[in-house]
Parts: structure tokens; sequence; C-alpha cells
């Protein structure tokens, strides 16, 4: 099944500035979201594989605009996280359908490589729910300055038949990092982990 | 039964207002209440940690605060709670912002011992009313007891983790 997209929203936040000091180069961010019919609204379905196929389609349309918003080369991109609002004639696995199948696969080949868990969040809400997508290092999960969120809301979605799906992508880590842990030099980007 | 848990703290922001380079004391002394809270939010769940399957955490930072406050709250609040369920072995994801009195943080969840388990893959939105005030941050935990509702997406199951690298 194809998602039926009425609408994408894409944002991009650039720090330049943080507690007075300038952040340079600014850290950015960018969430591409879809707002999409939900074929399985108002009924129950045992079998989500078409949203499955509707996930997988997403990753790479909603990874490859967030790429092109940051305009950098996709190898360039650092973290990286998902998330999916239902809403409320849907359920909560329908989020899970769209986000941990399948969407993955293409959404790594859209930064290039991706070796860490692709983080994520869901919910149900009404019209203008936000959602706090998590941010992970793409290559190392246990990379500390790149553990981060980016809230995405869109005044009139979800209505109670669609799904608001969002990637965010980031090419940087948080702005003025300083708290210690696993630094980026010292990726190996092997397991996933470290 | 599928239940979720979530215990707030709002603690004072000893940096708001001003920039400070080395804010690591901090995270030190995040620790006790960290244990404290991941002790509790056991207790709330019925004092039995193995029931706790998946987990959490957050930082909502007060208007007079930086980003990087957030940050404090990682290795107090996640290694408080791998060592109250007993030396849990994955990676706590986690959310972070700075944002008003009454801002909603929504918790990602995965599962205590293999970051894979696609049935466990959840979140929690939590907030309080009165917090964060511009030099506060609220600190988050959640703890789940299992699978999300109707869990049918497929996966690695929670009964083929092997446990030894925190992923599967």
């Amino acid at each position: 099944m194809k998602a039926e997209i009425r609408k994408i929203v894409i944002v991009v936040e650039e720090t330049r500035s943080e507690m007075g000091k300038p952040v340079d180069p600014p850290t950015r961010k960018a969430v591409a979201a879809a707002v999409i019919r939900n074929p399985f609204a108002g009924r129950y379905a045992e079998d989500l594989e078409p949203l499955m196929a509707i996930g997988e389609e997403l990753g790479g349309v909603l990874g490859e605009r967030a790429v092109a918003a940051l305009g950098v080369a996709p190898g360039r991109i650092e973290s990286y996280g998902k998330a999916a609002i239902v809403g409320e004639r849907g359920e909560w696995e329908h989020a899970a359908a769209i986000l941990h199948p399948r969407l993955g696969k293409p959404l790594r080949a859209a930064v290039e490589k991706g070796a860490a868990l692709v983080p994520s969040a869901k919910k149900m809400g009404g019209l203008g729910t936000a959602i706090d997508v998590p941010l992970g290092h793409k290559d190392a999960a246990f990379v500390r300055s790149h553990f981060d969120a980016v809230e995405i809301r869109i005044p009139d979605a979800p209505r109670a038949d669609e799904i608001v799906v969002a990637v965010a992508l980031t090419d940087s880590g948080r702005p003025l990092a300083r708290v210690g842990g696993l630094q980026t030099s010292e990726v190996k980007g092997e397991d996933g982990l470290r | 039964m599928h239940r979720r848990a979530a215990l707030l703290a709002v603690i004072h922001n000893p940096y708001a207002g001003r920039y400070a380079a080395d804010i690591m004391p901090m995270m030190e002394a995040l620790k006790g209440l960290g244990l404290e809270m991941a002790g509790r939010l056991v207790r709330l769940l019925g004092g039995d940690a193995k029931v706790v399957e998946g987990y959490g955490k957050g930082a909502i930072v007060g208007a007079a605060g930086e980003l990087e406050h957030g940050a404090l709250w990682h290795a107090p609040g996640g290694y408080a709670m791998r060592e109250v369920l007993g030396d849990a072995k994955a990676i706590v994801s986690s959310t972070k912002k700075v944002g008003p009195v009454g801002c909603r943080l929504d918790v990602p969840v995965t599962h205590i011992n293999a970051s894979y388990v696609r049935s466990h893959f959840d979140a929690m939105e939590v907030g309080l009313a009165d917090a964060p005030r511009d030099h506060e941050m609220v600190v988050a935990l959640v703890m789940t007891t299992g699978a999300r509702i109707h869990a049918r997406s497929g996966g690695l199951q929670a009964s083929e983790i092997k446990g030894e690298d925190g992923l599967r």
C-alpha cells in the first residue's frame, strides 16, 4: 500500500547562540513529517502489513527530504530519530507498525550507514498534538553529546483518521555540549553502541 | 495488564541565568536523586523490580536555563535505573527540551536488557502544570511492565533476548 500523504511539513532549527555564547558553527536539526491517512482507523486489523509498507516508503521520502533541508551530504548527518502520532480513531500499535519493522533501512540509506538504533517515540492525539522526536548518534548510541530531541507540532494534524510520521536528523550535537561521556572522535561505529 | 509509571522531580537549576563552563558538579549531585527516584518508581509498581521491562528518561529545562543543563540527567538518571533494576543492560533512551511552566515531554521507552525488542518500543508523555519555573528543571524517569498493548509488529521478541550486549 502506498501512503496517502495529505501534507509534508519540514522544519529546520538552527541554533546560533546559547546562554549568550555564540554557537559556531550553528547546530542544526531538521524534522520532516508527513500527514497520512490511516487505512485502519476505526477498526481492528490483525495484520498491519500495509502500515509496514508505508513505513518503508516514508523512511526514504522523509529521510531524503530532511537531508535536503539541511543541505549537506548524507554522510555528514550525525544523529537521527523517528516518531509518530496516531489520530484518535487509530490504535497505538499503528505507530509501531509504521516506525519499527521497515522504516529504518531506507532511512539509513538516506544518511549513509547508521549502525545505531534509531530512537523513537509514539503517542495518540488530536489536532496540534506535539511530539518530541528523540535523537541519538547514528553510528554509536552512547555518544553523549548527541543525546537530544526535537519537538514537532502540526496545528491541523492528525485528524481522527490520520497519522503524523516524523523523521528528525541533525548535522551536529547539542549546542555547547559539555557533560562528558563518549565523544564523536572516539566512535568506532561497529556495534552501534560505541 | 500493562502499566506505565513516571516519576518526576522539580529541582533548582543552579546554572540558570548565566553561562557556566563547568556544570559537571551538578551531575554528581544528582546521583542520589536518581537512585531515590528509581527506587520510588519500582515501589510505585508494587516493589518488585522484576516486573519492570521497559524504561526511559527525560528532562525539561526552565526558561532561564540551557538545553545542556538537561543533559546533566543522563548519567545519574540512567545509571540509577540500571542499578535499581539489577544491572539492566540496555542504554536508556531519552529526550530533553527547554520549555515553559506546564511544558509536556514525550519520554521514549525501550526494553531494559535489549534495545531492539520491538514490542517494547514505546513512549509516555509527562509534565506538570506548575513546572518548570524559569530557574527549575523537571527530571523524569519512566518504567513500564511489558509490551505495548496488542503488540503485533514483529521483530525481536523478549523471549529471544540473549542479554549480553544490551542490544539483542
